[in-house]
């Protein structure tokens, strides 16, 4: 420790320490006593003060109490600094991973407030004094926050306060942590610095170590970067506990194909812990436990970067099959203490069991008809064009259409409408499927093929990765005379021929469109495997908004859900979080999920919608065992780097002690007072 | 008749009266009386008690002839009995504000004592005279003799109130030179006083001492100026003098009790001394010792009453 300007307050101490003591003896409060003479008294005050002169000092514990406050304000006066360990005036970008994992509590109370302190502890080492030890000027700091998003919390700057402030201010949510996007952020500040060592910027990823690579290598070149582990585990912080959790991992419903009502709940448990756990895993359905069955699971392998084998023994699926023709909320938990909460409990909401119903506007088409009915649709009916242009098209989302004519049940509204061959002269309100045909709107127009082009083609390339074209291998597909797409850049291009884009997607005022230019008559498709799952795929996910594979709807943390029923306005979602939802073009989209929760909507609305289970389901954030090294930029950022040390003022700490000490003074005096 | 003098209750009961009537103030000294009284003097006189003979000379009362010895020895031969005479009994008190004090009060101790020495200086027809000073001599009643002036005497001593006032402090010297004035027939005198004097004792002394006068002097002390912790005399505080005013300023601590104390001890000590070196008895008396037991025991065991 040395001080920055000892002789002040040596001046200012030998002013003011004669002055209190002094002060002390004038302004003693005594309290006045009548005595029948002072004759001996006086006597034995000299022979007193004879034998011992600070005898007055001897039990005045308020002035040694003032004194040590003088000594404390002395102390601070005289500037004592403090050599401390901190980077060297570069730019420093502080990441604070807010992930679900961070709210693992094997440290008090959480990762994330252990991460906060430390990122704390980082700023108040920074040489905010505009001078870095080099003489170079501090580039500033910034602190960013990522899950999984990243997010600049507060942009570059030298005021220690707002950086504290903005770490202060992160909150703990329950998503996946992925690092990627954070470096992105990143990025832009590392190309505009120079070779100049002291532009370096020096970034600190303070976090778990369970961030998401998938499977890209991170890089962030031209910076340094420290990685600050926290939590225990490999890379195990002093004070943290054993990483201990049990995760529910990965969590669905789905209901019997032929028989609805029969409702299977499939779920995997994983034991994350180093010793092996035994616990209930609690099913229930709209609050009532319904199923309990005991599990016991070995403690998780240590994690070993090198190979991808993992054991079995610590994790196991469950499966409960139930019947429930209705709407519930399902829970599944387990009662096992540990160290994660969000992954102990998962719900859904179970749909209710139905099936779809599906209008085909067509002249006739045996292949589609046979393709649309092994989709599983409920209903299927039948009308020609002049028939469905006589029809109120709201009347077909709706129900009550005019129904003579048409075969199959009638009057209800319909989930898809499938055009063969025909397009409508207005618009239809309810998500439609096109073959040879096009709805009436700008962004997507097909173009017939020209006469005499009678060629054939091959479909070129195809979205694999589009929910309608899961599965669907259009390699072997040769089409005659497919006409083409002219498509702005709303819709969506799914699948493009020879001759430019045979299949779009265009979503307007709400309504789904999905458009092939050819006709399926005209090709080999309808003979081909890929044709019925494309339907299959097409009619689910048109008719249930995406919610097809899964007899139940839960979101995941960082989901964005879309309610496809129209809500009414002010809804809004209560549960871990409140959530307001925002309508756009007959949509109600909701915000990402920060939490892990049941959110409840304000008003009744439709089943399953009226509640949400989101839930972590991420394997990778229920094991909470810290990584001892983050592979960022292919090379292995450990915890070690290289740190200069600065000499820190601490002066802030006497006057702290002088206000404490100066607490207990007044404590000591009204006790007086009062005795 | 003892029931109708006891108006002022507070100083003497009449059981405690009862039980005074049996004791007398006695003197270390044969004092020369004035008057005919119940005690006997030096002088021969006229009482029952037979004294001594002597040979009749002309002139001499007739009826005091022995006339037997006259047959047995043809002398004439004078009878000779003792004089009684009566004794000089003055009381007194000390009403500075420094005898207002304690508890028991000070004051009222020794006002309860002057009480039953007059009284019983009276009952035996002793001539009674009370005395009272601050400063110096502020009241007195003098010449009481017989049982007739006790209502009198107590309601003296009753009235008496400690002297207010500024810086009206003892001063022992200025009272003894004016007592030894006013008190000039030989006889008992008894100080009661705390003697927290200022001045010289031994000077004070001096007035009073010699064969004229045998004198007491009885230090009256409250339990709190013995012991301060039981006035709760404890912490930072301005001590004030309740006579003259004088501060002192003391953080009282263990070290201080035991200086203050072993201070009162060699205070006492030096007033028994100086009272010894003239001649005067001297007894230390706390006014937390009954006064019943101070009178019928302490006093009597010092020679005052017997």
């Amino acid at each position: 420790m040395g001080f920055l300007s000892p002789i002040t307050a040596l001046i200012v101490a030998g002013i003011t320490v004669p002055l209190l003591v002094s002060l002390y003896f004038l302004k003693l409060r005594r309290r006045q006593v009548m005595i029948s003479s002072t004759l001996l008294w006086k006597k034995a005050i000299q022979d007193l003060q004879v034998n011992s002169p600070f005898q007055r000092l001897r039990k005045s514990l308020l002035l040694l109490l003032q004194l040590l406050i003088l000594g404390a304000l002395l102390f601070a006066m005289s500037r004592p600094t403090m050599e401390t360990v901190a980077s060297p005036g570069q730019r420093v970008v502080i990441v604070i991973d807010h992930s679900a994992s961070m709210n693992a509590t094997d440290i008090s109370p959480t990762r994330l407030d252990e991460a906060k302190k430390a990122a704390i502890e980082l700023i108040d080492n920074l040489d905010t004094t505009g001078e870095s030890a080099e003489g170079g000027a501090l580039g500033g700091a910034m602190v960013v926050s990522f899950a999984q998003g990243a997010r600049v919390r507060q942009s570059l700057t030298n005021d220690p306060s707002r950086l504290r402030d903005a770490v202060r201010r992160i909150e703990p949510t329950d998503q996946v942590s992925r690092l990627g996007p954070a470096l992105s952020l990143i990025e832009p500040y590392v190309q505009t610095g120079s070779d100049d060592e002291s532009d370096k910027l020096v970034v600190y990823i303070i976090s778990d170590g369970k961030v998401q690579a998938s499977g890209q290598a991170m890089s962030l070149a031209g910076a340094e970067l420290r990685y600050i582990p926290i939590g225990g585990g490999p890379g195990r912080m002093a004070g943290a506990a054993d990483p201990d959790n049990l995760g529910i991992v990965s969590f669905s419903a789905r209901r019997d194909f032929d028989k609805p009502e029969i409702v299977q709940v499939f779920a995997r448990v994983a034991n994350f812990g180093s010793q092996p756990v035994s616990a209930n895993l609690r099913l229930s359905l709209d609050g009532q436990v319904s199923r309990v069955q005991p599990i016991n699971l070995q403690p998780a392998p240590a994690p070993d970067p090198e190979s991808s084998a993992t054991s079995t023994k610590h994790e196991t699926s469950v499966q409960f099959d139930f019947v429930l023709p209705g709407s519930a909320l399902v829970e599944l938990a387990h009662d096992y203490d540990d160290q994660l909460e969000s992954d102990n409990t998962v719900r859904l909401t179970l749909a209710p069991a139905r099936r779809l119903r599906v209008l085909m506007v067509s002249r006739g088409n045996a292949f589609l008809v046979k393709g649309i009915q092994s989709a599983g649709v409920r209903q299927l009916s039948f009308m020609n064009p002049e028939k469905y242009e006589d029809q109120d098209p709201l009347s077909l989302r709706r129900g009550g259409w005019e129904a003579a004519g048409t075969s199959g049940l009638a009057g209800e509204g319909f989930d898809v409408i499938v055009f063969d061959g025909y397009s409508p002269t207005t618009t239809p309100k309810v998500d439609s499927l096109y073959f040879a045909a096009s709805p009436p709107i700008e962004a997507i127009q097909r173009v017939a093929s020209e006469e005499g082009d009678t060629g054939s083609q091959r479909v070129l390339t195809w979205e694999r990765d589009h929910p309608l074209l899961r599965y669907v291998v259009l390699d072997d597909v040769i089409l005659s005379e497919p006409g083409r797409l002219v498509v702005n850049s709303q819709a969506s291009v799914m699948a493009t021929g020879q001759s430019g884009p045979i299949m779009a997607e265009v979503v307007e005022d709400g309504v789904r469109h999905v458009v092939a230019s050819f006709d399926i008559l005209k090709s080999n498709w309808p003979i081909k495997i890929s044709f019925p799952v494309f339907l299959g795929n097409t009619v689910q996910t048109l008719g249930l908004g995406g919610l097809a594979d899964d007899a139940g709807i839960a979101y995941r943390t960082g989901d964005i859900a879309t309610i496809p029923i129209d809500t009414g306005d002010n809804l809004s979602y209560t549960g871990p979080v409140t959530i307001d939802v925002v309508r756009t073009q007959g949509t109600t989209v909701l915000p990402v999920f920060t939490r892990a929760g049941l959110y409840e909507a304000s008003q009744p609305i439709e089943p399953p919608f009226d509640r949400l289970g989101v839930n972590l389901l991420a394997p990778d954030e229920s094991d909470i065992r810290t990584a001892d090294i983050l592979n960022v930029s292919s090379i292995a950022t450990g915890t070690t780097a290289t740190t200069s040390t600065f000499r820190r003022e601490v002066w802030r700490w006497f006057i702290w002690a002088a206000l404490a000490v100066m607490l207990i003074e007044w404590l000591v005096y009204t006790r007086r007072m009062h005795l | 008749m003892a029931e109708t003098i006891t108006q002022p209750e507070t100083l003497l009961s009449p059981e405690f009266m009862h039980r005074l009537d049996r004791l007398d103030v006695m003197s270390r000294k044969i004092l020369r009386g004035r008057m005919q009284g119940e005690r006997r003097s030096k002088k021969k006189g006229q009482s029952v008690e037979f004294a001594d003979y002597r040979s009749y000379v002309v002139g001499d009362d007739l009826r005091f002839i022995d006339w037997n010895l006259y047959a047995r020895l043809d002398k004439l031969f004078l009878r000779l009995f003792m004089e009684e005479e009566d004794l000089s009994v003055s009381v007194v008190m000390d009403v500075t504000k420094s005898m207002d004090y304690g508890d028991p009060n000070k004051l009222h101790y020794a006002k309860r004592v002057a009480a039953a020495l007059g009284y019983i200086g009276l009952t035996h027809y002793n001539r009674v005279n009370l005395y009272t000073f601050a400063d110096t001599v502020t009241d007195m009643a003098l010449g009481m003799r017989g049982r007739r002036p006790i209502p009198r005497m107590l309601s003296f001593i009753q009235d008496q109130q400690p002297i207010e006032g500024e810086h009206v402090s003892g001063n022992l010297a200025v009272v003894c030179k004016r007592l030894a004035m006013l008190q000039r027939q030989p006889g008992i005198i008894v100080l009661l006083s705390d003697f927290f004097d200022k001045g010289d004792m031994a000077d004070a002394l001096r007035y009073l001492g010699g064969d004229k006068h045998d004198v007491y002097a009885i230090q009256l002390l409250s339990p709190q100026e013995v012991d301060p912790a039981k006035g709760h005399i404890l912490g930072d505080l301005r001590l004030r003098d309740i006579e003259d005013g004088d501060i002192a300023e003391v953080s009282v601590s263990p070290a201080l009790i035991k200086r203050y104390k072993t201070n009162l001890q060699a205070y006492c000590q030096h007033v028994r001394e100086q009272c010894l070196k003239r001649g005067v008895a001297y007894m230390i008396s706390e006014t937390d010792v009954p006064f019943e037991t101070l009178v019928l025991k302490y006093l009597r065991q010092r020679g005052l009453l017997g």
